[in-house]
């Protein structure tokens, strides 16, 4: 099962998006799930050693909207969720709780209570707690896995992206305030001078945090920034269980490696090469 | 009637289902008590005694703990049953059905337009907070809207006398099998008391079942597949999803059992896949995917999730069903009932608070001790908390536990149930219960079972009623209003029946079973009849030379069981009794072994739990009894008493394989078993014969004697050669005779027999096994024995002991050839690894 296919958003215009998998799966179906992301189901039914998959996509990215802040309270947000009506609200608050990816700690509520100053909007608490996150943390590819347990990334201050999400997600959820797990892709800029490295863009993952008030903010732990132009977001959910790229079962024995690839290339330079190969 | 009633004193305090408050006998329990007396206090114990001895063979148990086979206890059952008036029961009935509907409204608006939470009807963290809703069944769309196709609702009696809903089950709904088996045993056991008070019958109850799971089929066609999936032998309630797979006649799978394939689920049988239509699961939601449920549970079937989405299989219960038993939602079902249904509700609940409300939250803390405190969200294995009992620091525990996370408790009144009479040595005593109904969907409506399964405390003063805490259970009778009509599950005309002698649905998993079964059994047969060699030398009285071939005996038993000899046993003619005594006993019932009899027993039975829907009633107490019989003896230490139990063991062991033969159809299954059998007699016997022959000396025609007994060939040599027992004849007799139902070759010819069939299996052919199988029978009934019985220079038979080694190599190869063939379609499964969280 794929989660690969960018969504689409006002800023994030898809016009074309393909996944093709080999060996030929007897099915391959798409469809959206609760949180509104692409699916794509496949069965691969003959033998094989190797399965590739490839996702291509036609993206025009336009600039965020520039965040409005403050916003409301953080302390009156949970309270405002639980009368909401509307879709959105609904679906915002659906965000406040724990998830089987995300435990509500103590531990990471009291890491989050520093941020929550009287009088902060949702917003200020989770730019001044990212800021922190990016401090006290250290980024660290072998310090963990997938399956890393939160308290224990709280404990050694090391991780990766997916880490500082699920972090800075239970740190949030923990003091009322919503907040959803995103993955994507992220585009890297090389040294001044130096050409684009092909398959050197990264997946990637950060959070979304909602403001009744200023909708939801995308922010980025690792980086300590907002996410802009160089992110394209591709699923939420409540944690990485919700939104994992590729999922599946193997039958038959013996090990197996998963290694992935990004190209985020701009167009000028995809027509350049075009031209150049002609 | 008075000597039964007389001294029956009522729990003060309480309502009592019998006795009305003028102290006489309520009408509705009327006949049947007076039925019950005219008995008398003697037979009705007798009775029961019998009744209770039927559930043990019977092998009715609910496993308490869920991780132990040990655990495994008999069900409890009263024999008096529980009475409902008719008319009560009228009205309990269009409860439960309107329950039903509003449960499966409720079940639909969730997984659908959520519009009870967009008009903020109900508290949207209900269900956006809840495990229970499961956001990747959102697209099942079940038939005709009906997430539920069965429902099981607990319900208790007020003071008051009201029914009040405790408990709605939703996703497993058990115990509708253990309330049929119950009245079975009941009916049984007190004949002309069930006639007499004209009961209602449960079996059109199933029968309805069994019609809407045809009509759940996507594909419209005469006998769609339909298979019941239990989580396997650990559930507390494998009993029921056994029993209710036999008596429906649908096979009993397991999630390895079923894969998927283009969006479509198949039963992998042994003759390929089979489509299955319908799935009757007994087993968690979040258990039946990994794919998109529970990614750590193994019992589920990737892809099973999809295969719903795309309609190609119908699940009953739908997935996600278990929303709907959430204990939080119980207080807001009344009011959803008229919102939803715009009807009043017709069934109480049990007073429920939800502390997720402020409100309810401070009212619930204020008057702790009168409640039962409750998790709000199911799943969680905490048991109810009775404040009232609490230390004062825990009670400070609890209340912040409360307001730390109030959304995750419940607060139930606490009251007395009611209480009914159950037969308590010899004299009826009051006990606490309670009664679970049962509902079925059908095309056009719901239909309730009429009767269900009573539940009893264990003691007078315990309100706590459950299974797992030692309760009991009772029957339910409902008197009919008229007369009884007469439902069986069997088809009454003959003409219409399609005739069928195929076992198409016939697992691989459960062939495996069933010819480990078999090799079990005869393990444990060699085993007993080698043991009972060695006990009739060790306590019969002995020749004047002792008995010279005790000692190679001992060392071929140790050699069976992967054991070293004891030296020093037998220092001819003397035998150290004690330590030969303490040997055999450690042989035959030390649990670490994995060869030796104990286990093989063990073994035994245990497979036979999981393949139960297979094998015969008679079949399995013969497997509970040799598991008894053994236990029975383990703290013996005298060596005449454990002989008599392997006399009773090779008496059991030869009914079993007797049952076998005469009672199961000569299908597969039953050649999968007999292999198992046959193999395994074998090797053991070739195993044995390598060890007591080829390094003969001078004492061999004891050694020859004890072979012959062995392997119960004595007479049938006796009455050949009426001659002392020579090498040559008894090796003719033991391996090559295949008249010898004993010998080797007739295992071999019988096996060959079963490949031959089994390759008519479709799409298998000519195969690897049948070759090999056919030249192993050749190499044995052809091969000169006469060229192998010489004794070389240090006194051994080499030849001997090359050519039996040469016969168990070539049966093990083709054991395994039978196994790569037929039973190894269980593969491995990996999840994939999924690195692709992010790397930077």
């Amino acid at each position: 099962m794929f989660r690969l296919m960018p969504r689409e958003l006002p800023w994030q215009i898809v016009q074309e998006s393909t996944l093709t998998v080999f060996p030929e799966p007897s099915v391959l179906s798409e469809r959206i799930d609760y949180f509104g992301n692409n699916v794509v189901f496949c069965d691969i039914e003959q033998k094989h050693e190797v399965m590739h998959v490839l996702m291509e996509s036609v993206i025009d990215i336009r600039p965020r909207p520039v965040p409005v802040l403050p916003g409301m309270s953080w302390d009156a947000v949970c309270e405002r969720l639980r009368g909401a009506k509307t879709s959105e609200g609904l679906d915002a608050f659906q965000f406040c709780f724990a998830s089987p990816g995300v435990p509500l700690l103590p531990e990471s509520k009291a890491y989050c209570i520093p941020s929550c100053k009287p009088g902060l909007s949702a917003h200020q608490v989770a730019i001044h707690l990212m800021q922190r996150i990016h401090t006290d943390f250290t980024f660290d590819s072998a310090a963990t896995t997938v399956s890393t347990p939160v308290k224990e990334v709280l404990k050694n201050r090391r991780g990766v992206c997916q880490d500082f999400a699920h972090l800075m997600i239970s740190c949030l959820r923990s003091v009322g305030i919503p907040a959803r797990y995103i993955s994507g892709y992220i585009q890297t800029t090389p040294p001044p001078g130096r050409a684009r490295l092909e398959g050197a863009d990264a997946s990637h993952a950060w959070i979304g945090v909602y403001c009744p008030v200023n909708g939801w903010l995308d922010l980025d732990p690792t980086n300590n920034k907002m996410a802009d132009e160089q992110f394209i977001t591709v699923a939420w959910g409540r944690d990485y269980q919700d939104v994992s790229p590729v999922t599946g079962v193997m039958f038959g024995g013996g090990k197996h490696q998963v290694r992935a690839e990004v190209d985020m290339i701009p167009e000028t330079e995809l027509q350049q090469a075009q031209q150049q190969q002609q | 009637m008075d000597s039964l009633i007389s001294q029956y004193l009522p729990i003060p305090g309480t309502y009592s289902e019998m006795i009305n408050p003028e102290g006489s006998v309520r009408s509705h329990w009327e006949p049947m008590i007076k039925q019950l007396s005219a008995h008398g206090a003697a037979s009705i114990s007798n009775r029961w005694n019998h009744a209770r001895r039927a559930i043990r063979q019977n092998g009715i148990t609910y496993n308490v703990s869920g991780n132990e086979s040990d655990s495994r206890r008999p069900w409890e059952l009263d024999p008096v049953p529980m009475m409902i008036a008719p008319d009560e029961w009228e009205h309990i009935s269009e409860g439960l059905i309107q329950r039903m509907h509003l449960l499966n409204a409720v079940l639909a608006d969730s997984y659908g337009e959520q519009t009870l939470l967009k008009k903020g009807v109900l508290p949207s963290e209900l269900i956006l907070a809840n495990k229970a809703f499961l956001r990747s069944c959102c697209p099942i769309k079940p038939p005709d809207g009906q997430y539920l196709t069965m429902l099981a609702v607990d319900l208790a009696r007020a003071p008051n006398g009201e029914m009040r809903v405790v408990k709605d089950r939703t996703q497993t709904p058990s115990g509708a099998g253990y309330a049929l088996e119950n009245r079975l045993i009941v009916s049984r056991s007190f004949p002309t008391m069930y006639r007499d008070c004209k009961i209602k019958r449960l079996a059109g109850f199933f029968s309805t079942l069994c019609d809407r799971l045809m009509e759940l089929s996507p594909r419209k066609k005469d006998k769609p597949r339909i298979v019941i999936l239990t989580p396997g032998i650990l559930s507390e309630s494998y009993f029921e999803h056994a029993y209710l797979a036999r008596y429906l006649g649908f096979p009993l799978v397991q999630g390895n059992d079923l894969t998927v394939r283009d969006n479509q689920v198949f039963l992998k049988t042994l003759g390929g896949l089979r489509q299955v239509d319908v799935i009757l699961r007994r087993q968690n939601d979040s258990d039946c995917d990994p794919l998109e449920l529970d990614p750590s549970s193994m019992l589920g079937i990737p892809g099973l999730v999809q295969a719903a989405i795309s309609g190609e299989v119908v699940i009953a219960n739908s997935l996600g069903s278990g929303l709907a038993e959430t204990p939080a939602l119980l207080p807001f079902y009344p009011m959803l009932c008229r919102h939803l249904l715009k009807e009043e509700p017709k069934l109480w609940t049990v007073p429920t608070w939800w502390c997720g409300q402020n409100m309810e939250m401070n009212q619930v803390i204020e008057n702790l001790d009168d409640y039962v405190i409750k998790r709000a969200f199911a799943g969680s294995q905490e048991r109810p908390i009775f404040p009232k009992w609490l230390l004062p620091e825990q009670r400070e525990e609890l209340i912040n536990s409360i307001q730390d996370d109030p959304k995750r408790y419940i607060a139930q009144e606490n009251t007395a149930l009611s209480a009914a009479p159950c037969w308590v040595e010899g004299q009826l005593v009051p006990r606490h219960s309670m009664i679970r109904a049962f509902v079925v969907a059908t095309s056009d409506g719901w239909k309730v079972m009429p009767g269900g399964l009573g539940r009893t405390s264990s003691q007078t003063d315990s309100t706590v009623v459950s299974m797992e805490r030692g309760g009991g259970s009772k029957d339910i009778w409902i008197p009919a209003k008229d007369e009884i009509k007469k439902i069986s599950l069997l088809p009454t005309s003959g003409n219409d029946v399609e005739l069928s002698r195929g076992e198409d649905n016939l697992s691989s998993r459960v062939a495996d079973n069933l010819f480990w079964l078999g090799r079990y059994i005869q393990r444990a047969e060699l085993q007993t009849r080698m043991l009972r060699t060695i006990l009739r030398r060790l306590t019969e009285e002995t020749l004047p030379d002792g008995t010279p071939e005790l000692t190679e005996l001992l060392r071929t038993l140790g050699v069976m069981n992967d054991l070293p000899s004891e030296d020093g046993l037998i220092e001819r003619p003397v035998v150290d009794m004690d330590r030969t005594r303490a040997f055999i006993c450690h042989i035959i019932f030390d649990e670490g072994q994995s060869n030796n009899l104990y286990a093989a027993l063990k073994n035994a039975k245990k497979i036979g739990a999981t393949v139960r829907d297979r094998i015969s009633m008679d079949t399995w107490r013969i497997l509970d009894r040799l598991d008894t019989e053994l236990q029975g003896a383990a703290s013996e230490d005298d060596l005449t008493d454990i002989a008599d139990m392997l006399d009773n063991l090779i008496v059991l062991l030869s009914a079993f394989s007797g049952l076998g033969f005469e009672s199961m159809t000569h299908g597969y299954a039953w050649r999968f078993m007999d292999m198992g059998f046959r193999l395994e007699r074998a090797v053991m016997s070739a195993m044995v014969m390598k060890e007591l022959l080829t390094s003969p000396d001078q004492y061999e025609t004891p050694v020859l004697d004890a072979m012959l007994e062995i392997n119960s060939s004595l007479i049938t040599y006796r009455t050949r050669y009426q001659s002392t027992v020579a090498i040559l004849p008894l090796l003719d007799l033991l391996i090559a005779d295949h008249t010898n139902p004993r010998s080797i070759a007739f295992q071999l010819e019988l096996i060959n027999e079963h490949i031959r069939e089994l390759s008519h299996l479709p799409r298998l052919g000519q195969l690897t096994e049948q070759i090999q199988s056919e030249e192993l029978v050749r190499f044995v009934e052809d091969f000169n024995l006469s060229m192998i019985t010489g004794i070389d220079a240090v006194g051994n038979r080499p030849n001997l002991s090359e050519y039996l080694q040469r016969v168990i190599d070539m049966v093990q190869d083709l054991s395994v050839l039978i196994n790569d063939r037929y039973l190894s379609h269980v593969q491995p499964t990996h999840n994939l690894s999924s690195l692709l969280g992010g790397k930077v």
